[in-house]
């Protein structure tokens, strides 16, 4: 999956499981998730984080990792690349 | 002490569910009824809502009015998908499942959608939800610790629907639907226009019982008397008899849902001429539960 297509997935999976009537292009990559125009708060921050680890097998910690993490679809893409790359490393060494 | 609730305002959303058409949307239902932007919802909160809201008339609402929502199922969706989650596919439940499947949920999105800041309860009861919600409300009244009260019932219907059907124990060739009842409430002594009172709220363990207690109050032809669902209408004609009082059908051309006694007070409110409404139900049990509904 490209950069722009995990973007696009992640944004159609805020849209979807935070409920927000919004279509996902209109969230542009750098901006604000939590407390920002899109008004999120801790029960969607916690939503996307169980969506993040059930799909990707990700698991974002509490605390500063978190606040990282979800600060905007670009932080989030950065993480999940970052572990996902990280991940095929491990499984093939060569 | 007998009970003597004003009934401010009635509110109300019901509806035949059509298993081919899917269930009726309700967020524009809810956006209209409340003025509220509410989402991570289930459905039932969201007919709680309707109703709730439809009631209120999108007047502001004292801050200090309590909530008492009742159920004969409560959220039977999000407790069927929590449990679906935590047993059949051993994953944890997301965190909106885990916290709309609290039974208070949807007390906690009315009184959040209404500006509400008093106590809420939620209560259920298998045979007349309505009832017994009246009932902790009014001695909530009586100890003067509520001045304003919404209190309703409501009944989601889930898909499929041959799973909701085995629930709610009808069988195929009966019309099932869903429904959200409510009454603004206020005490006698409060200046507001009322548009009946709640003048009884009684509970009787044998049919005996509760033939005395008719026979002491005297009805007539002024009022009526309106069978609750596990009450029959020969049943309700056999008491009228002698009294001059009518049964009232009311449920003749309701699709069926748990708790109906709230369509019982609106269509008596808005369709009938007497001054007062007798409402009564019975358990397997042989008990009866009465609501006395009269006029302003």
């Amino acid at each position: 999956m490209d950069s722009s297509e995990l973007r696009l997935t992640l944004k159609k999976m805020i849209v979807e499981e935070c409920d927000k009537d919004m279509e996902p292009t209109d969230i542009q990559d750098n901006e604000q998730l939590i407390g920002g125009r899109l008004d999120l708060d801790s029960l969607d921050a916690l939503q996307i984080s169980m969506w993040v680890q059930k799909y990707y097998g990700i698991r974002i910690e509490n605390g500063p990792a978190a606040r990282s993490a979800l600060r905007s679809v670009d932080s989030l893409a950065t993480l999940i690349h970052k572990e996902l790359t990280a991940k095929s490393a491990e499984a093939d060494p060569a | 002490m007998a009970p003597t609730l004003k009934i401010l305002a009635t509110g109300s959303y019901s509806q035949a569910v059509i298993e081919e058409q899917g269930l009726p949307e309700l967020k524009e239902l809810v956006k209209e009824s409340t003025s509220a932007n509410v989402r991570r919802v289930t459905r039932f909160v969201q007919l709680a809502l309707v109703g709730a809201g439809r009631c209120s008339r999108n007047r502001s609402l004292p801050a200090n009015t309590a909530v008492y929502l009742s159920s004969c199922r409560g959220d039977a969706e999000v407790t069927a998908t929590l449990l679906d989650d935590l047993i059949r596919r051993r994953e944890l439940p997301s965190p909106v499942t885990f916290v709309n499947s609290v039974s208070n949920a949807a007390c906690f999105h009315v009184a959040s959608a209404l500006g509400l800041h008093e106590r809420s309860n939620f209560i259920t009861n298998r045979f007349d939800p309505l009832a017994a919600a009246l009932k902790t409300a009014w001695i909530d009244f009586q100890c003067g610790e509520v001045e304003t009260a919404l209190v309703g019932s409501v009944d989601a219907c889930s898909l499929p629907m041959r799973d909701h059907r085995v629930r709610v124990e009808v069988t195929e060739q009966t019309t099932v639907g869903e429904a959200s009842h409510w009454l603004l409430l206020t005490g006698a002594a409060d200046p507001r226009p009322g548009v009946a009172h709640v003048t009884a709220l009684e509970n009787f363990a044998s049919l005996e019982r509760l033939r005395e207690w008719l026979s002491e109050r005297n009805f007539r032809k002024d009022s009526v008397l309106a069978p609750g669902q596990h009450f029959t209408v020969c049943d309700a004609e056999e008491l009228c008899a002698g009294t001059g009082m009518q049964t009232f059908d009311y449920r003749a051309s309701l699709p069926h849902y748990d708790s109906q006694t709230g369509a019982a007070i609106e269509a008596f409110l808005e369709e009938r001429e007497e001054r007062a409404m007798l409402h009564i139900n019975s358990d397997p049990a042989g008990r009866y539960s009465v609501i006395l509904i009269e006029r302003s």
